[in-house]
């Protein structure tokens, strides 16, 4: 029989499964052979020798799985085919039942155990804000009286805050981060951008990358740097519009700017900020326009830039700051 | 034990037979589950998924003679799926996450070649114009058991492109690899 090796080029014998075995020294047989074979044609060295380099000149790289990475998953997979499923029993025999109510509350109590992984904290009071490091070192700034939750044991698998108040959001590029709020949630891979949910009011700034937000009722709005949504007295998100980000983030300094905003949202900021009780009228409060505080000054002067333009003024009496006419 | 013996194990329900083929080919189908989903994760779940999906549906299952390029067309289509799935529901713009990333070690290569600072430039240059279905294809020629036969099945192409695929790399990689030693055994003579 006509040996087909005899013709063969380097590129050729790279390609033999045979002799890509034999480089490799993981079978026997193969190494065998081609010990043999490579000592029967001289002639053929040179190629054989190319076709050597060839195979050993191919390295990939990239990562392999750790045993116990393999070991860990066969446990997975162990588990999942442990046993037939119960439905099977309870059709044949109905005392099997019991057993089976009983395994199902087993199981939901180990469940509960091995999923159970308590969610860290952080809440911030009136007058304070806090730095929360995450942590794959994402950033959130909380505003005064804001609260986050998140779970640090299985933050790799899921990047997922809860917020109540307001935040900004400076988040490591990765796999999706969410933030969910009572009435909605943002989703990002990896952008800065301010979250603010206190009790009806749903808004969110985009500064640096894209933003998906999405209404408790489905609907949702992709922002794109220097957009923002909000959700409108129906509850129902507007499309992305612009705004400017950073102004509206930069209450994370102590500037806190009302384009067009109610008074009422203002003194609610200046309590939170400063931790102060301000009584007033609902018609006052009902006002709008545009205003300006900034925490480094002292809260009667801060109350005095609020008011004066409203002609109106504040009383402090009995800790409260009461806003009256002029 | 056959290929062929062992399917008939698993499809009479011995779990036995289920460990041992997750032992055999496990690894060689994470490394290459990895190279396709930058969340190892994904690779992780999806082989995992792989084998109790095999062991829930034994019983319904046909022959098979060749165990390994089974696993390789069922993990492949699974990743392959759930990156689907996954760009579907992102938001980002990059198509990141689902391309076949097995990138030559160019710079071990050139290490080990001794080549002069032209050659190494033409060969990193040839290396790293190689598609990413050149790469695949080399990859699972070099770094798994499959013959041709069972790459161009887990790749979807037909035998010949997947012979030509390789063909073409290991061309361009002896045009520049191989100068060096050409010229010494010529000098040799």
């Amino acid at each position: 029989m006509k040996d087909k090796y005899t013709t063969y080029q380097a590129e050729d014998f790279a390609q033999d499964d045979s002799f890509i075995r034999w480089v490799k020294g993981q079978d026997a047989r193969a190494t065998a052979f081609w010990d043999a074979w490579q000592k029967a044609h001289p002639e053929r060295s040179a190629e054989l020798e190319a076709g050597r380099r060839l195979v050993e000149a191919i390295r990939m790289k990239g990562r392999q799985p750790t045993e116990a990475t393999l070991s860990g998953i066969w446990d997975k997979i162990d588990a999942q085919t442990a046993k037939e499923a119960p439905v099977v029993q309870m059709r044949r025999r109905k005392s099997l039942r019991w057993i089976s109510y009983a395994a199902a509350a087993c199981v939901a109590a180990l469940m509960f155990f091995w999923l159970y992984n308590p969610s860290t904290i952080v809440r911030s009071n009136a007058a304070g804000q806090e730095l929360v490091q995450l942590p794959d070192n994402s950033s959130v700034q909380l505003n005064a009286d804001s609260e986050l939750r998140y779970q640090a044991g299985s933050w790799e698998e899921n990047r997922l805050v809860e917020l109540e108040g307001e935040a900004f959001f400076e988040v490591q590029k990765g796999s999706r981060f969410t933030v969910q709020t009572p009435l909605g949630i943002v989703e990002v891979l990896g952008t800065s951008f301010n979250v603010y949910a206190r009790g009806a009011a749903f808004e969110v700034h985009c500064l640096t990358g894209k933003v998906r937000v999405q209404a408790e009722s489905g609907k949702e709005v992709f922002l794109t740097p220097g957009q923002f949504t909000r959700l409108d007295a129906d509850q129902e998100l507007l499309p992305a519009s612009s705004a400017d980000g950073e102004r509206r983030a930069s209450w994370r300094s102590g500037q806190f700017y009302f384009d067009n905003g109610k008074v009422k949202d203002v003194f609610e900021e200046i309590q939170r900020q400063y931790g102060v009780t301000i009584a007033a009228d609902e018609s006052i409060l009902a006002k709008s326009g545009s205003y300006f505080f900034n925490t480094s000054d002292p809260i009667d002067t801060t109350l005095y830039k609020i008011c004066w333009p409203m002609n109106l003024k504040a009383q402090k009496s009995g800790g409260v700051y009461r806003i009256v006419a002029e | 034990m056959t290929d062929a013996q062992l399917w008939q194990a698993l499809k009479k329900g011995d779990k036995s037979a289920l460990e041992r083929m997750y032992k055999e080919h496990a690894e060689a189908l994470l490394s290459y589950g990895y190279r396709f989903a930058k969340n190892e994760q994904v690779a992780e779940d999806c082989v995992q998924e792989l084998f109790v999906d095999l062991w829930n549906k034994r019983e319904k299952l046909g022959n098979n003679d060749h165990i390994a390029k089974y696993l390789f067309v069922a993990l492949r289509r699974r990743i392959i799926r759930e990156i689907e799935q996954q760009r579907k529901r992102s938001i980002s713009d990059e198509p990141q996450e689902y391309h076949f990333q097995a990138e030559m070690a160019i710079d071990e290569i050139l290490a080990n070649a001794e080549l002069s600072a032209e050659q190494a430039a033409k060969l990193r240059h040839s290396l790293e114009s190689l598609s990413k279905r050149q790469r695949e294809v080399i990859y699972l020629k070099y770094y798994t058991d499959l013959d041709y036969e069972g790459i161009s099945e887990v790749m979807g192409v037909s035998y010949q492109s997947a012979r030509n695929l390789v063909s073409t790399a290991l061309k361009a990689l002896r045009k520049h690899l191989l100068i060096p030693l050409l010229w010494l055994i010529v000098n040799f003579f």
